[in-house]
């Protein structure tokens, strides 16, 4: 989802201003694929050159001051346990034991575990910005994806909408509650700087730098070492594109990120519904007034019908009994009706 | 004084019902009291990977499904012609403005700001009309404002205010179509919210159709819980109903009971439709396949066939059960939507189960809505006409 | 109608009916096999044959069998029957046999009809499955789907067979190295089997591995051959039953079992007249010219080769002839285009010369340094002449007119030249072990570039150096390819001439996250990765942490 996009969103809806539903436009059915913005940023992560060392922990804790972890950040006994990204870390690296373990004998270096880093991935196109109802959620031409807390209400749809389960929420404060999740360090960015976590990995297993290169970066990787990576880039067109990508020696899913979620944006999976609504807010009431004006009209055909029924049988009646005034009634009644 | 209290509380008779209606009162103000100043953390299980839980499943989603009555019973009353059916609109509007209200309610329990969301954010503020949570909020408060308007004759009439009722009466046919309208469009989008998450909803239920699939299966919602809500009255409020409530009391229900029957068959043909679309028929054989199937055919073809079978011999007791087993579909479809059956990619270990004081706000919320629908029919024209008004 | 008080209860029930049925309606579904009683029968065995002998009928009309035989041989030896008679008679309860020679089909020595193999299975199996049941020792099924399962509890386990030479060994050792015991041929005019001393071939050249019936294939030649012999060298007449080798499908293809047979430790070459050394010639000879090879051959050393592989076929297929048989220059139908260029050196392929020696590098003490050489490395020119020898003599003076005529000539030529000017040029090899002398190599390298947080490290240089080089003491392979004393250095120092002074990490990792060199890491990227990588990779268990190899700044 595009700025541009969105704004022209809002001139249709600035231009529909005479019904109360114009801002309503479907944002939907262009048939161009947005392929991000060009030259933004993005974070290459070489899962088989990460040694788990948690530098990037310990330096995004600094560097958006967040709270002091329960345990340091040299404790490698984290990694018992598989983490998500929290209110007090926007992002932590997980270890993933090889599945394949020790099936060679010529060395032992199979049996080393992975480690790979987790935090927003910075989507092209992000679920939780065509999601959040109040615009909270902005994907700067840069390519962080932040967030406002100044407009964020806090119905948490940008968490379910989510595919990667990224953002995070202060379930614990009272009053003012608010998203949190990695904002690829957007105040460094902007200045030229490089993301906190990328600064401190000591193997470079994260590379900062326009989109486009890193993946040519990645592509080169893989045809240097075809054994020692697999022949995907991951966040290439995951999910439409994200900015955050990974290089990986073995299946994604064996290190935590899923494989099944296709390469359709998230904002393409409800510009459909919300195409209809335009059409539905024009059509019903026509419909709905068809009916009822096609209602009145029997009803006012049996009424009639109906009054013409009891005059008739009046008018038996009274034939029967008086057959010589019985004419003048009914002429009198036809004459009424006109 | 400290005599006079006492021998007004000696008056009051204490029935259970009374004692236990007034201990959920008390728990629910203490848990509304922790809720607004210790934090959404301390009165639910919600987490980052549940962000939403009871109040939104049950809360939001079946409130609204099951308010539905209110537009179902306006639309064929005013504009299908089904005019005898005319002394069912009040009861169900009355419903359904209360259940709207008491969405919007719960809504400010769940959403971490509610200030922001009292004070109008997405609308005043920043214009999210991307979200389909936009088109749902935007829908739920002016239709709230709808049926307000929609209620308004009623404690109108109460307080004898003739003019003002007079053009309200007059603004009926609008109204109703605008209900019509808005229904229809936020009905469909509360399943729609789900179509962001593909990967977190079980195939099953995930459907390009569920918009359709929620808008269906709120009509019949809407059907069923007047046939439930009128059979409840007829029971609790008999003495305050006139001749023409119930005279048109079973035919309404024969009626409904038969439009439901037809709508219960087209919601179950296109749940077909859905299974066959998104190819998840291998599905059905896994747990929650037999999980689903129990939904399908327990709870929709089911209560189908009984409506039929009951509007068909005439018997009203028949069409009652069947109302029930319906209104327990749709909320247990609600819940496997939004809870059950999402997030069911996770190990049962970090799924949501709702902590007890969610469930013990949603039941204060049930009863405060059962309160004062007792206190609005209780003195309000709502199953009788005012006699003053009893030309209209 | 009113809605009576029956009625009332039908309904609800009726509901949790439904409920109840559709939960438990895919456990219904499911079979149980024959098996699920008998709780102690493995349920992951290698003796599991599918009985689907209707097939030769067309298509099944039941499921296929799943059939124990380890058990069943078990249950006939213990049986009052089996007890006491010769083994090779019990075999005779299911099996028929002719002149000694046994029927491997259950009771039948050919698939007549359907109807009559059919009751060849029900009636036997039954009869026997039902007396048991009668005398109430445990038995098998006895209803049609019991034994006609569609998902087998159990699996099948049957790891491949085949010799390795110590197994060839103990074979020809026991048959005082009469290769015709085993190794035949077949002369098809007068429908018998000779032997010819020398040309033996592996039993994979005609036996092959899909169904046939002429020659049989793999699976019925082995299993008849083996288990005839070893029953017929079993002590037939006593009821001792001392077996010269398994008859049980488990002796051959349970892995445990397998491997516990023993190996012989010195093994002697297999004798089929195979060269000590050869070169590695193109076999064309009426090629065009295009076609017509201008590179230098390649000498083997057979020999050698034969300890690092464990089986002739590992290199060479089924068939054992020269390379060039079926890999052409041009590639040929025979070899599958696979012409001789790719066969020497297909990447990945373990078949191919240089697909072989890739492996090899990836043991431990190899790939600490080999890791970061990439896999996609083209042909070094210096490298095509460490196996594309030429002879001192002829360089120079050799014109490429003269080597096609060469080639031609290695063509026509036998393969046999123990003494040739193969094992001249392979003679005239030279190996290195050794780098530079410790005076030449510094003993520490100080790491201070990059001091922040951490004290500079003291990296052992001399103390890596040496290690790296004991790793491949005795290794030939290493110390031919390590062509001279500056190789070893470009192991860590990749990209830099084989010098003693090699270029510097700092010479080219520069400031980490260079945006205009993204590929390569600065140089912490650059240290901590190689440093990292090559321990985790030669398993050295150190550094544990950051500290193991820098002490933190202390503020």
């Amino acid at each position: 989802m595009s700025i541009t996009r969105r704004k022209f969103i809002e001139w249709m809806g600035l231009a529909g201003a005479g019904t109360a539903l114009g801002p309503l436009q479907a944002q939907g059915a262009s048939s161009a694929a947005f392929k991000g913005y060009p030259d933004s940023f993005g974070v290459l992560h070489d899962i088989t050159a990460c040694v788990g060392c948690r530098s990037c922990e310990d330096a995004c804790n600094r560097i958006n001051v967040l709270p002091s972890p329960d345990r340091p950040f040299d404790d490698a006994g984290v990694f018992g346990e598989k983490r998500r990204p929290t209110t007090k870390a926007y992002t932590v690296v997980n270890r993933y034991e090889r599945r394949e373990k020790g099936v060679s004998d010529s060395g032992g270096h199979l049996g080393s575990p992975f480690f790979r880093k987790i935090q927003c991935n910075h989507c092209l196109e992000p679920a939780c910005a065509s999601v959040c109802f109040v615009k909270a959620f902005e994907k700067t031409a840069k390519g962080p994806v932040v967030y406002d807390p100044t407009v964020c209400v806090g119905c948490r749809y940008c968490m379910v909408a989510c595919p990667f389960e990224i953002p995070s929420y202060e379930y614990e404060e009272a009053y003012t509650p608010s998203v949190v999740k990695c904002t690829m360090c957007s105040h460094r960015v902007e200045k030229g700087e490089l993301p906190g976590c990328v600064e401190a990995c000591p193997t470079e297993a994260l590379i900062f730098g326009e989109r486009k290169n890193l993946l040519k970066i990645a592509r080169e990787k893989i045809r240097k070492h075809p054994h020692r990576y697999l022949n995907h880039i991951y966040g290439e067109k995951e999910m439409g594109g994200t900015s955050w990508m990974y290089l990986s020696g073995v299946p994604f899913s064996e290190v935590g990120l899923r494989e099944d979620l296709g390469e359709t944006p998230a904002p393409a999976m409800t510009s459909g519904a919300l195409g209809v609504i335009p059409m539905v807010v024009g059509l019903w009431p026509v419909f709905l007034a068809g009916m009822y004006g096609m209602n009145r009209r029997r009803e006012k055909i049996a009424q009639e019908e109906k009054t013409r029924a009891v005059a008739h049988a009046l008018d038996r009646a009274q034939t029967q009994e008086n057959p010589s005034t019985a004419k003048d009634t009914r002429s009198r009644n036809i004459g009424g009706k006109k | 004084m400290i005599k006079a209290v006492r021998q007004t509380m000696s008056r009051l008779p204490w029935t259970p019902w009374r004692i236990i209606t007034c201990g959920i009162l008390v728990m629910g103000f203490y848990l509304t009291i922790e809720r607004f100043t210790r934090g959404l953390g301390a009165v639910s299980s919600l987490s980052d990977t549940a962000p939403w839980g009871l109040w939104i499943g049950f809360d939001l989603m079946c409130g609204v499904a099951l308010a539905a009555g209110g537009y179902t019973t306006s639309a064929a009353c005013y504009l299908f012609g089904m005019k005898r059916f005319h002394s069912a609109v009040r009861p169900a509007i009355l419903t359904a403005f209360l259940g709207y209200a008491t969405v919007l309610v719960s809504l400010l329990y769940d959403v971490g700001r509610p200030v922001r969301l009292l004070l109008a954010y997405p609308f005043v503020v920043q214009q999210g009309t991307t979200s389909l949570l936009f088109e749902v909020g935007l829908c739920v408060s002016l239709y709230l404002t709808v049926l307000f308007l929609e209620f308004s004759p009623i404690p109108l009439e109460w307080l004898g205010m003739r003019r003002l009722r007079t053009m309200m009466v007059k603004l009926t046919m609008g109204l109703t179509i605008l209900g019509v309208l808005l229904s229809t469009l936020h009905q469909s989008s509360l399943g729609a919210l789900f179509l962001i998450a593909p990967s977190k909803l079980h195939p099953l239920w995930y459907s390009p159709y569920i918009a359709v699939f929620f808008f269906v299966s709120s009509i019949v919602a809407g059907l069923a819980m007047v046939i439930c809500e009128a059979s409840l009255s007829h029971k609790f409020f008999h003495d305050k109903m006139d001749a023409t409530y119930l005279a048109e009391h079973d035919p309404l229900v024969f009626q409904y009971g038969k439009a439901a029957a037809l709508v219960l068959a087209g919601y179950f043909t296109i749940k077909l439709i859905g299974i066959s679309t998104g190819n998840a028929w291998h599905y059905l054989f896994t747990g929650y396949g037999v999980w689903f199937l129990v939904e399908l055919l327990g709870f929709v073809l089911l209560p189908c066939f009984l409506f039929a079978v009951g509007s068909r011999n005439r018997d009203p007791g028949l069409i009652k059960f069947s109302a029930i087993l319906s209104v327990v579909g749709i909320v247990l479809n609600r819940l496997n939507v939004s809870l059950i059956a999402f997030n069911w990619h996770l190990p049962w270990n970090e799924r949501y189960i709702p902590h007890w004081k969610e469930v013990a706000l949603s039941v204060f919320m049930v009863t405060c809505l059962i309160l004062i629908f007792r206190f609005v029919v209780t003195r309000m024209p709502v199953f009788h006409e005012h006699p003053d008004y009893s030309s209209h | 109608m009113r809605l009576k008080n029956k009625k009332k209860i039908t309904v609800p029930g009726l509901l949790f009916c439904l409920c109840l049925l559709s939960a438990t309606l895919p456990d219904m579904v499911a079979c149980h096999d024959g098996i699920s009683h008998l709780s102690a029968v493995d349920t992951v065995r290698p003796d599991v044959i599918t009985i689907d002998s209707m097939k030769v009928f067309g298509a099944l009309e039941r499921a296929p069998v799943p059939f124990l035989h380890d058990l069943h041989v078990q249950g006939v030896l213990d049986s009052p029957t089996g007890k006491n008679r010769p083994l090779k008679e019990t075999c005779g309860v299911c099996h028929l046999s002719d002149d000694g020679e046994i029927s491997w089909k259950f009771i039948r020595r050919r698939d007549t009809t359907r109807d009559e193999v059919r009751d060849v299975f029900h009636a036997n199996c039954m009869a026997c499955h039902e007396k048991m049941k009668i005398k109430q020792e445990p038995t098998g099924p006895l209803s049609c789907g019991e034994c006609h399962v569609n998902a087998p509890r159990v699996t099948f386990t049957r790891v491949p067979m085949g010799f390795d030479k110590s197994l060839h060994y103990r074979h020809s050792n026991a048959h005082q190295d009469k290769c015709g015991t085993c190794h035949h041929e077949y002369d098809s005019k007068a429908r018998t089997l000779s032997h010819t001393p020398g040309k033996e071939d592996t039993c994979r050249v005609c036996h092959e591995k899909k169904p046939t019936t002429n020659p049989v294939s793999m699976r019925n030649a082995s299993h008849r051959s083996c288990i005839g012999c070893h029953l017929k060298n079993t002590d037939v007449d006593s009821p001792g039953k001392k077996i010269n080798g398994p008859i049980h499908c488990s002796g051959c293809h349970d892995q445990g079992t397998v491997s516990s047979i023993p190996k012989v430790k010195v093994l002697p070459r297999i004798k089929r007249n195979q060269p000590d050394t050869v070169m590695i010639k193109t076999g064309d000879v009426d090629v065009d010219e295009t076609y017509r090879n201008r590179m230098d051959f390649v000498p083997f050393d057979h020999k050698s080769h034969e300890i690092y592989s464990e089986t002739c076929r590992e290199c060479h297929h089924a068939g054992i002839s020269s390379c060039n048989n079926c890999h052409t220059l041009k590639g040929s139908e025979k070899g599958e285009y696979i012409n001789l260029e790719l066969a020497m050196h297909q990447p990945g392929s373990v078949q191919s010369c240089r697909g072989c020696h890739e492996k090899e590098q990836e043991k431990k003490a190899c790939i600490g340094c080999h890791a970061f050489l990439g896999g996609d490395r083209d042909y070094n020119q210096k490298e095509c002449s460490k196996c594309h020898m030429t002879s001192d003599a002829r360089e120079g003076t050799t014109s490429s007119e003269d080597r096609i005529d060469q080639a031609m000539d290695g063509a026509l030529e036998n393969l046999k030249e123990n003494h040739g000017p193969a094992a001249t040029l392979l003679t005239s090899r030279k190996m290195i072990h050794a780098t530079y002398t410790d005076a030449e190599i510094p003993e520490t390298v100080v790491i201070d570039d990059l001091v922040d947080e951490y004290e500079a490290v003291t990296f052992p240089h001399r103390k890596v150096v040496k290690s790296l080089l004991t790793g491949v003491k005795g290794n030939t392979l290493a110390n031919y390819f390590h062509s001279n004393k500056g190789t070893f250095c470009q192991g860590c120092h990749h990209n830099s001439p084989a010098t003693e002074k090699p270029t510097q990490c700092g010479s080219c990792h520069g400031k980490p996250f260079n945006k205009r060199d993204l590929l390569k890491p600065g140089l912490m990227g650059a240290f901590h990765r190689q440093c990292l990588e090559c321990h985790r990779l030669m398993d050295i268990s150190s550094p544990a942490g950051c500290t193991d190899c820098h002490e933190k700044k202390q503020k």
